[in-house]
């Protein structure tokens, strides 16, 4: 149980939770975003800004927050983030 | 989960009245290509729609052949069938039938991308469940392929049991057949994807398993991502993002003044061939002075619409504006507002008005707002020629600790207190009147690609006649309501020794000197007098025309330089005045065309209403302040 923002580049995950405001969780599962999907931290913009996810065929910026936490359950911990990947997220069960 | 392929041949067409227009709404997720596809479906065969309380109005399109016409409507992009903006409630609206103006349409066409449908076809299993005809355009197809994969457009209609066309928006490949298939009515309900009460997840993998059985992915996009390791790069990406930004002000800026010259040559020629042409003279001074000079006051803004609109189209179709607004998410978001604002506000710092134009690319209602309520704050380009006479008349040419120029100082100063003026206000705004219902930041970042040259040409030409037919009209309106403020009832000017004299003579017998001395009381206690009042009503015009009325005012001839103004203005005022006015001017929203402009945007006067109140009292406070300080 790790908040995503807190995952350093590189690390893969598997979805728990998406809480916040409303509106925030129902676009980001619209986005793909869903519990049991899985998903990587690609990058961070400087200064705590958003942090780029990619999942199954999107690259998502998400501004993590009060209004938008994604919990998640690290897979696979950043070891070497290679740059030329794409992973793929697959879907649980 | 997965429903079994069925045929969609062997079911009922639904047919439609052939004389009558045939409503298709235009749907898709954002970024799906769906602008790139209308475009090059309909051409210049587009008008804005006019339906009341709409905030964006959307854009028409007829495709016809003669015996059968095809009214397409532009709808903003969804990802589902609940709202997270006023955008998207207006689409979802439309398709449930419920919107109060807009129709409901007799199909739908969804634009789906090809290389990755998961999203678009959550969307399609929301939309078969409204039970209307339908039809699906698979964009990309063409970056499927050249990846190495697969894309079975065959197989998908099956599934879906809806037909599809797979297309290139950008080359033209496919539209033929599109266009063919909307005019012969081949558009089917689909059968419901899944349950009418399955969650989120379960649309999801529903869609996957659909997506896995029609698309082979071939290799990765390797483009994409090697272009996104130095362009979202903490360094590099800031740095590149600094020169684009650079090189978009200074298009908007600079490039944009060529063809403005030319304009103002132009309609300089007109005003002479005129003046000879017609002996009257009130007729003559209406002609050259309100209709050709009002004319040529609003052609003199297309050259910066033309630019910024190709330049912003640009960016947000080759996916650069995504990243753009990812790298200032977090700058922006200090003062409520998200990253894609910087655009608009940059802009401003030209022209306001193509800055308003290009708020659009702000998906959400609230955000785009504050950034146009903002807007006018930033310091735009006719403020300059107000800020140098009166930084060059009343502040002295000095330095500072012997290396920086007091007039250069001052003038960045103004420039400061402008942009931090506008973004607190957008703040302010996003904590009070466009508060709650947060819209988060969440965005997709598209592949890059190269934007249709059709496309572009044909949305620079629709933005521009939207702005002459809508703006235009109001701005030329008011250009002759000044005239016969400024120029009624006629002087006489038998004695005058120079033309110089004779447009002052004419200026203080006008309605224009009336209206400054029945007004200045409210700038009493400014200590601006009656000319500066008059000076500051002409502005309403644009801003740069202060220079021209006080040079009247004062006789002065400012064709050449306004050194003499300069002088006049220096001896006749304290520098507490001076001071004053240009703090009234840093904040004042002293533009009609702005204001029509904003009224054009936001679908009501209510919001340039309220952006010129908040901005005169901000500039009346701080000129009031300025003044008790250097007094």
């Amino acid at each position: 149980m790790t908040p995503l923002h807190t995952c350093p580049v590189g690390t893969r995950c598997r979805i728990l939770a998406v809480a916040g405001e409303e509106s925030c969780v129902r676009r980001a599962r619209e986005l793909g975003l869903v519990e049991g999907v899985c998903c990587s931290v690609e990058r961070k913009a400087p200064f705590h800004g958003p942090v780029e996810i990619s999942t199954g065929q999107s690259r998502l910026g998400v501004r993590l927050g009060k209004e938008l936490s994604i919990i998640v359950e690290v897979i696979d911990a950043a070891q070497q983030h290679l740059m030329g990947r794409t992973p793929n997220g697959a879907h649980a069960g | 989960m997965r429903r079994n392929s069925t045929s969609w041949g062997g079911r009922q067409t639904v047919h439609m009245p052939a004389e009558a227009a045939l409503r298709v709404a235009v749907v898709g997720t954002p970024n799906v290509g769906k602008s790139t596809l209308f475009n090059e479906l309909t051409g210049l065969d587009q008008r804005v729609g006019n339906f009341p309380g709409v905030t964006v109005e959307p854009l028409l399109g007829r495709i016809t052949n003669g015996t059968i016409t095809v009214e397409l409507i532009d709808l903003p992009g969804i990802y589902g069938m609940s709202a997270a903006s006023e955008d998207e409630r207006m689409t979802i609206d439309v398709l449930a039938g419920r919107h109060p103006s807009i129709p409901a349409p007799d199909a739908i066409l969804l634009v789906i991308n090809a290389s990755a449908p998961d999203k678009c076809l959550v969307l399609f299993s929301q939309l078969a469940e409204l039970g209307r005809p339908m039809l699906i355009a698979a964009t990309m197809v063409d970056s499927v392929k050249g990846r190495g994969g697969v894309f079975d457009d065959i197989t998908l209609g099956h599934t879906l049991g809806v037909p599809v066309h797979g297309v290139v928006g950008r080359k033209g490949i496919g539209i033929g057949d599109l266009r063919d298939g909307l005019m012969m009515a081949e558009w089917q309900v689909p059968k419901a994807a899944v349950d009418a009460t399955a969650d989120i997840g379960a649309r999801f993998a529903w869609s996957r398993s659909v997506s896995e059985s029609v698309l082979t992915e071939g290799a990765a996009d390797v483009v994409s991502t090697r272009l996104d390791a130095v362009l979202l790069h903490p360094v590099w990406g800031t740095l590149t993002f600094l020169i684009v930004m650079g090189l978009f002000f200074q298009a908007i800026f600079s490039w944009a003044q060529p063809l403005m010259d030319i304009i103002d040559g132009g309609v300089g020629a007109l005003q002479a061939l005129a003046e000879q042409w017609i002996t009257n003279p009130l007729l003559a001074s209406f002609v050259t002075k309100g209709i050709i000079g009002g004319v040529g006051s609003v052609m003199v803004f297309l050259p910066q619409i033309l630019l910024l609109n190709l330049l912003v189209t640009f960016l947000e179709e080759c996916g650069y504006l995504a990243r753009a607004a990812f790298l200032v998410d977090r700058a922006m978001g200090l003062f409520g507002l998200q990253g894609r604002s910087f655009i608009p506000l940059l802009g401003s710092f030209a022209c306001a008005i193509p800055g308003i134009m290009s708020a659009r690319i702000i998906p959400s209602y609230r955000d785009r707002m504050a950034t146009i309520m903002a807007t006018p704050l930033m310091t735009c380009s006719a403020r300059l020629p107000v800020y140098l006479l009166l930084i060059g008349a009343m502040i002295p040419a000095t330095s500072v600790l012997g290396v920086f120029s007091l007039q250069a100082i001052v003038m960045a100063g103004l420039y400061a207190a402008g942009a931090l003026s506008g973004l607190l206000i957008a703040l302010l705004l996003k904590k009070t009147m466009f508060r709650g219902g947060v819209v988060p930041f969440l965005i997709e970042f598209p592949p890059y690609r190269l934007p249709s040259a059709k496309s572009l040409g044909v949305t620079m030409i629709n933005r521009s006649k939207d702005f002459l037919t809508t703006a235009g009209t109001v701005i030329l309106g008011f250009s002759i309501a000044l005239w016969i403020l400024t120029e009624l009832p006629r002087a006489d000017v038998s004695g005058a020794s120079s033309t110089v004299e004779a447009s002052r003579m004419q200026i203080e017998q006008s309605y224009a000197a009336d209206l400054g001395r029945t007004i200045q009381p409210v700038f009493e206690p400014l200590d601006f007098d009656w000319r500066v009042t008059l000076g500051i009503i002409s502005s309403y015009a644009a801003r740069e025309t202060f220079v021209a009325a006080m040079g009247q005012i004062y006789a002065a001839d400012v064709q050449d330089s306004d050194t003499q103004l300069r002088d006049v203005l220096s001896q006749r005022y304290p520098l507490s005045v001076g001071l004053s006015l240009l703090a009234f001017y840093v904040f004042a929203l002293q533009c009609i065309s702005t204001m029509a402009i904003m009224k054009r945007e936001t679908g009501s006067w209510k919001w340039p209403t309220l952006a010129f109140v908040i901005t005169f009292v901000l500039a009346y406070v701080s000129a009031w302040i300025v003044g008790i300080i250097c007094r």
